[in-house]
């Protein structure tokens, strides 16, 4: 569904990702994990648009969305949840929502999609007219993936879900990308709490400095001593 | 839309223009307009004045879809105005008398003599809707200009291009020989009446209060609240931040086609940076993002700017000024401690300021019962120096306005609230106005 080839990209004079091949298929969750500064965010900057591309390409769902604007990308099915929640502060949570099928053309299905999101999150049903800037940060994170499957995304981008959140709250979280793809959503999830990350995803890429330096099975990366020592701290 | 959830100043400013009507059609007076002629019901020192601040009004609510429901800070109102002005003064002054004679000429020869004289007595009106519209077009374009690397710059760097613009703007008119370079334009007919003002004020508040609150509105505020999140969603916001600048741009001109059809004069001195702090002073004032407050503080602005040209005046601002801050300081201890000792302290300052203006209002009593008791003393009357100050007493006042209110209210005025006339009446003022509406 999503084919990344020998991308790179460059902030400036540095370059943070070189040549990154990387592929996520239908039904998947794929996780990117891998320190902080390798290039973890970058990568999905590049998928959504919101960075471009100094050499490679992207496909996804049979488009080549190499130089696509990131407004073009998100009718066709692609979505990021951009790290640090990014909610929109002083609007309410149903203004969130509803900016989130911004892209949509097929406005008559909304009514369906708010219901279902307020099911998945009925803390979000709640508090629907409470200005989303005042909600907790486990809240946020929720209202902030809740918008992005607004738009009835076929790829979610997830950046850090777990990203200041309690214990308890991260857990939930995890409990929320199973049950996304239990709906069909493809996701590729970019974490740091590898454990979290490699429990619920099928495939794993790991990150370093801007090279995938390891790939496979979830559970076989998992187990893996080298993993372990680096990201698992075992 | 329902007509009770029509801005405060939109309903209000209507049923002003009623009262007006009614008040006419009672005393019975005649002549052809309400507010020129023989007897006209405001008199014609405070028509300038709320000309003025009709016209303070259009810029400030414009400015305010750029700086407050947007989120990025221009500092270039005054170069759209000055666009619009120009523009539009050179349409009217050289090209739409001649332009107009000859379509006249043409229409009464070949269609209809009669529609050629309806035409002719409707002149004005018709002359200056296309100046306005003219200058409005340049400034759009100006701002269409001004957008474009608006996309790339953010905060600062993006307030230093649009005061670059207004400077740019400024030099060209000073090096523009058909307009009177430095030494101003002169000879612009004189088309504005406070019925155009007014007329053009309600349309902006109008036209920028319904943009606000429509889709496209909620698409400014996501990109002022966030704007990785808006791209990330999927909102265009190259398109919705230039689509801010123009519209804003247009009023501007608007604004500016105004001005320069009232003082049948322009100079390029009247546009400079100076003007845009100005218009910046009073969107920050009214509070960010509220367009009441943006409507209110401007003419506001623009009525204490009379009132403070004596010395009288600026005592009882001040005094005001000061009841408003303790009131605010008060609201603050209050909400933070409690016990009437900090109710004291909440007070100290506020009641030393007050001692120290009337100390200035009646120094010349205060000097001669001191100098009775201490005849070595030689005191200075500080009212007397307050008075050869003149209009400059009133840039001390600003100052002092601004610092007050950033520091008890840095949301504003306002904040980010509107009033609509429905929620005064029921006694409340509605929380979140453009926003909750929306709910």
């Amino acid at each position: 569904m999503l084919s990344i080839r020998n991308v790179r990209v460059r902030y400036g004079p540095i370059e943070a990702l070189h040549d990154i091949s990387l592929e996520v298929n239908e039904g998947e969750v794929v996780t990117l994990i891998g320190s902080n500064g390798a290039g973890k965010t970058t990568t999905l900057g590049a998928v959504s648009g919101l960075l471009p591309l100094a050499g490679g390409q992207i496909h996804f769902d049979g488009h080549d969305i190499t130089s696509l604007a990131p407004h073009k990308r998100v009718p066709l099915g692609l979505i990021q949840v951009p790290e640090g929640r990014r909610i929109f502060g002083t609007m309410t949570v149903a203004e969130n929502l509803d900016l989130g099928a911004y892209a949509r053309t097929d406005r008559a299905n909304l009514r369906n999609e708010l219901d279902e999101i307020y099911a998945l999150f009925p803390r979000l049903a709640e508090r629907r007219n409470q200005a989303a800037g005042t909600m907790s940060g486990g809240e946020q994170q929720m209202l902030a993936v809740g918008r992005a499957l607004m738009s009835r995304p076929k790829l979610l981008l997830l950046d850090e879900p777990s990203l200041g959140l309690a214990p308890l709250l991260v857990k939930e979280i995890f409990a929320v990308v199973k049950r996304i793809r239990a709906k069909g959503v493809t996701v590729l999830l970019v974490e740091q709490n590898a454990h979290k990350a490699l429990e619920v995803a099928d495939r794993a890429y790991v990150l370093e400095t801007g090279h995938i330096s390891m790939t496979g099975d979830a559970k076989t990366l998992a187990n893996d001593p080298r993993i372990k020592a680096a990201y698992l701290g075992a | 839309m329902r007509p009770s959830s029509l801005p405060f100043p939109l309903v209000f400013a209507w049923r002003v223009f009623i009262f007006f009507v009614v008040v006419r059609a009672l005393m019975g007076v005649q002549g052809t307009t309400l507010f020129a002629g023989k007897h006209p019901i405001i008199n014609p020192y405070y028509q300038n004045i709320l000309i003025n601040a009709g016209i303070a009004i259009i810029l400030a609510v414009s400015l305010n879809l750029i700086n407050g429901i947007t989120g990025q800070f221009s500092l270039g109102h005054a170069g759209f105005m000055a666009v619009g002005a120009y523009i539009s003064a050179y349409f009217s002054k050289e090209i739409g008398g001649v332009l107009f004679a000859q379509l006249i000429a043409l229409i009464s020869v070949h269609i209809s003599k009669q529609l050629g004289t309806l035409l002719l007595t409707f002149q004005q009106p018709i002359l200056f809707t296309i100046a306005i519209l003219v200058g409005a077009l340049a400034a759009g374009a100006a701002g269409f200009l001004v957008g474009l690397p608006s996309l790339r710059l953010r905060g600062d760097y993006l307030a230093i291009v649009t005061l670059g613009f207004n400077q740019i703007i400024v030099s060209l008119i000073r090096n523009w020989k058909a307009v009177g370079e430095a030494s101003g334009y002169i000879g612009i007919p004189k088309f504005t009446t406070f019925a155009w003002v007014f007329a053009l004020a309600i349309a902006c508040i109008w036209s920028i209060r319904n943009l606000a609150s429509s889709a496209l509105g909620r698409e400014m505020r996501a990109v002022r609240d966030d704007e990785i999140a808006a791209e990330a969603s999927g909102i265009n916001t190259t398109r919705v931040k230039v689509v801010a600048f123009v519209y804003s741009a247009m009023w501007a001109g608007v604004a500016g086609a105004l001005q320069a059809h009232y003082i049948q004069y322009a100079n390029p001195n009247d546009f400079t940076f100076l003007r845009s702090v100005e218009v910046v002073v009073s969107v920050v004032l009214g509070g960010l993002g509220s367009i009441t407050g943006s409507a209110l503080s401007a003419a506001g602005l623009t009525v204490l700017q009379e009132v403070l040209r004596d010395v009288p005046g600026a005592f009882y601002t001040s005094v005001a000024l000061v009841g408003l801050a303790a009131y605010w300081n008060f609201v603050r201890v209050k909400s933070e401690q409690s016990g009437s000792k900090s109710m004291l302290r909440a007070f100290v300052v506020p009641f030393f300021a007050l001692i120290a203006i009337c100390l200035c209002y009646w120094s010349p009593q205060v000097n001669a019962v001191l100098e009775r008791v201490f005849p070595r003393l030689d005191l200075p009357d500080l009212r007397a120096a307050l008075e050869s100050s003149k209009g400059a007493l009133r840039y001390v006042i600003y100052s002092v306005i601004l610092i007050v209110v950033m520091l008890l209210r840095p949301q504003g005025l306002l904040g980010r609230r509107e009033w609509s006339l429905a929620a005064l009446q029921r006694g409340r003022r509605v929380g979140k106005g453009v926003e909750g509406n929306l709910a």
